[in-house]
């Protein structure tokens, strides 16, 4: 079959097709190293104090873990850490450990007790090799060290004490559920004298939680959240991080391409009156906006293989595993997006003669869509207002880390492409071209 | 087909409104097989809105048309493939050059005999080669035209083909018009100059303010019109002289010593009887269209169309 309107009209519009090609190509890659560089920031140790070290090392659910490193002396039997979980509103320039209100030794000692029953911790550990293999065995850390899973909040609510590690290793890693501001290393001396503990520390986590607490960030501030869609995903992982950071815009990206390749399908021919001879030849008007349509069509393959190229071989190129799937459900996900504003854009296409008309009608309906989805996620109108916007039609989240389709978001915007589609055909047909 | 039984072009009460405003109005129009047929009228009084409703570009309001025995507003697309159409302003694919331009119009055609490109392009002396958005006016109206004639269309519809043109083009361009002529094809042309449908047409129609208010043969309409005879003369003369002798149809005393006649035959005597006089100077031009109109309908209604007439018919 000979498509002699699509060639042309292909061959027409390709400069500013490749150059958006490479856009995405670029644009994936480029991504993906800036994930690199969010990745380098959350790995550097944030917090660092004379001896002591604290450094993120991942998430694990919603918690983060760390790896807390300290220097040991000589003369020290066992090491000791502590996160304290504190009051808001503290004066963190001039903050020692006596300021930790509870922390005292005879509390660390309450702290041991209350699981090793009323026994004396230095006693016991001392004369005991017996409990402290047990205690190893209790915490079962893989390293040989030891290192107390559970927080343990003080009973006054406020402020509190947790156990992170006892044991003569030197560094723990661990998940920091009870969501401690500052750990505190103790070197228990040889004559396991609890009162001549040296501390080191404090290191801190504020930094680090202002970082890595960037979804819970997400969830208290509607605005971002509205802007990044309903469920909120850990933006430290590689899927979360696209998800967040790729697909949350790509909506818009592909949206507005759309938009000015669609536009002008037939405003463009009727305004500059190169239609007249286009339709002499005898063509129909149902093929000619056949051949139209199949050229945004190609556009859009183009582009949407060019941006799945671009992130695949961005993750690839930083040596993180390829989420393929995801990221292959998330663009597909967007198609029926992407007939929804063709069939839109057509319509307009139609119905209005001036192309640069035409293209300001579109894109500014594509950037009120925008706003309205913004808008209905923050007051809570996905179910009203946000049904008449695009954009709402599409979840990242479910589509790149939960790897599904909604139903809703497949019918939907494919009905409102169809319908404006067969419109845009009917009212072609039946359209007066003025010279 | 028999020009008499089944005209080419056949208008029947075509009326088109656009809203209020006046498109055509009652066009009835027979164009034969085999000839040219010049559509005359001064910019803005329907020959365009007359074309595409034939074209089925746009809709009559009312009445009907036939081309080549269709009816344009069920069968378009057949129509606009059984004509050369040229449009009175046109764009293109501007990156391509005319050649692959001219080539994709006749894939959309699906014309397989023998096109007419490089003979035409050489007629028109157009660079086939060049990028059509490096052309002038005057070299993308010549593609125009190219595409008009390519494909060996039985019937050319031509809407002010000649816009743009340079004069040594322009005469290449009637030669081509008349050649379609001598192969029995037919060529419908609408103009605003009245020489040029003088010098090519068999048939004119007048078309002003939305109605054709006259159809003629040349010969008869070139009788009707005559030529502006201008003369300067040493002396006053007696426009009377003038008045009296046959073929002069009007006469008007201009400034200094000038006498300015319209002839529409028998100019032998004229001249002998200019002869006996000294002249200064003297031009013998076509009539031009406003004339025409002053002629037959008087200078209230030439006024009234001028103004009338402005951006009514796109």
């Amino acid at each position: 079959m000979k498509l002699p309107l699509f060639k042309a009209a292909f061959k027409d519009q390709q400069t500013s097709m490749w150059v958006y090609v490479g856009v995405m190509l670029f644009y994936g890659l480029l991504i993906m190293v800036a994930f690199l560089s969010v990745e380098d920031m959350l790995s550097e140790p944030f917090s660092s104090v004379e001896g002591i070290t604290l450094t993120k090392i991942g998430t694990n659910d919603e918690y983060d873990v760390f790896n807390l490193k300290w220097e040991t002396r000589t003369g020290t039997a066992a090491h000791v850490a502590f996160g304290l979980d504190l009051d808001e509103g503290m004066d963190w320039a001039n903050f020692t450990l006596d300021d930790i209100e509870g922390f005292n030794m005879s509390q660390v000692q309450d702290l041991f007790e209350d699981h090793f029953g009323n026994i004396s911790l230095g006693e016991y550990l001392k004369d005991d090799p017996m409990l402290m293999e047990f205690f190893e065995n209790y915490t079962g850390d893989h390293s040989g060290n030891m290192h107390y899973p559970a927080p343990i909040p003080f009973p006054d609510g406020k402020s509190g004490i947790e156990l992170v590690y006892f044991g003569e290793g030197t560094y723990v890693n661990f998940t920091n559920s009870g969501s401690s501001l500052l750990f505190v290393v103790g070197l228990i001396p040889n004559d396991w004298n609890l009162s001549n503990i040296t501390f080191l520390g404090p290191v801190s986590s504020m930094d680090l939680m202002q970082i890595s607490d960037f979804d819970e960030y997400l969830e208290e501030n509607p605005m971002m959240k509205a802007f990044f869609g309903e469920e909120m995903i850990s933006f430290t992982e590689i899927e979360g991080f696209i998800a967040l950071e790729y697909f949350s815009m790509w909506p818009l990206m592909l949206l507005i391409f759309l938009a000015i390749k669609t536009g002008g399908t037939v405003s463009k021919h009727v305004d500059d009156q190169s239609i007249d001879i286009l339709l002499a030849t005898g063509y129909s008007r149902f093929r000619f906006l056949n051949e139209k349509m199949l050229v945004v069509a190609m556009n859009l393959a183009l582009v949407v293989i060019a941006a799945w190229v671009g992130v695949i071989l961005g993750v690839f190129m930083i040596g993180k595993p390829v989420p393929v799937a995801g990221i292959t459900i998330a663009f597909l996900g967007s198609v029926p997006l992407a007939f929804g504003m063709v069939g839109l854009s057509l319509l307009l296409s139609v119905l209005i003669d001036e192309s640069s008309k035409t293209t300001g009608a579109i894109m500014g309906l594509t950037i009120f869509m925008f706003m309205i989805q913004i808008v209905s996620n923050i007051a809570g109108w996905q179910d009203g207002l946000g049904y008449i916007s695009l954009f709402t039609y599409y979840d990242m989240n479910q589509l790149m880390v939960h790897r599904t389709f909604d139903a809703v978001n497949i019918i939907l915007p494919s009905v409102i492409g169809m319908v404006s589609m067969i419109a845009s055909y009917i009212l072609f047909k039946k359209k007066e071209i003025h010279a | 087909m028999t020009p008499d039984i089944d005209p080419v072009i056949e208008l029947n009460k075509l009326t088109k409104f656009y809203g209020k405003s006046r498109g055509i109005i009652d066009v009835d129009l027979s164009v034969k097989r085999g000839e040219v047929f010049g559509f005359l009228g001064p910019n803005g009084a329907g020959k365009s809105t007359a074309i595409r409703t034939i074209l089925d570009l746009i809709r009559p309001t009312s009445g009907w048309a036939r081309v080549n025995g269709m009816d344009p507003t069920k069968e378009g697309a057949k129509v606009r493939r059984s004509v050369g159409y040229l449009p009175s302003d046109f764009g293109t694919y501007k990156s391509m050059t005319a050649k692959a331009y001219l080539r994709t119009l006749l894939e959309m055609m699906d014309y397989r005999g023998q096109d007419r490109i490089e003979e035409l392009a050489g007629r028109l002396d157009l660079d086939l080669k060049r990028r059509i958005k490096d052309f002038s006016r005057g070299n993308r109206q010549k593609i125009g035209v190219v595409s008009a004639f390519m494909h060996n269309p039985k019937l050319a519809i031509l809407d002010e083909p000649t816009t743009g043109l340079d004069p040594l083009m322009q005469q290449e361009f009637y030669r081509i018009v008349l050649e379609e002529k001598s192969k029995e094809n037919t060529v419908f042309l609408s103009s605003h100059i009245l020489a040029e449908v003088e010098s090519i047409c068999d048939r004119v129609g007048i078309i002003r303010e939305g109605r054709l208010i006259m159809v003629e043969n040349m010969s008869t309409f070139k009788k009707k019109t005559g030529k502006v005879l201008n003369v300067e003369f040493d002396r006053k003369v007696d426009p009377y002289i003038f008045m009296s002798l046959p073929g002069v149809s009007d006469i008007k005393v201009g400034e200094e010593n000038i006498l300015i006649m319209t002839v529409s035959s028998h100019i032998d005597g004229v001249i002998k009887e200019l002869a006996r006089h000294t002249i200064i100077d003297l031009t013998y031009d076509e009539v031009s269209l406003e004339d025409l109109f002053l002629k037959y309908y008087g200078k209230e209604n030439v006024s009234h169309n001028r103004n009338g007439a402005r951006g009514v018919v796109q």
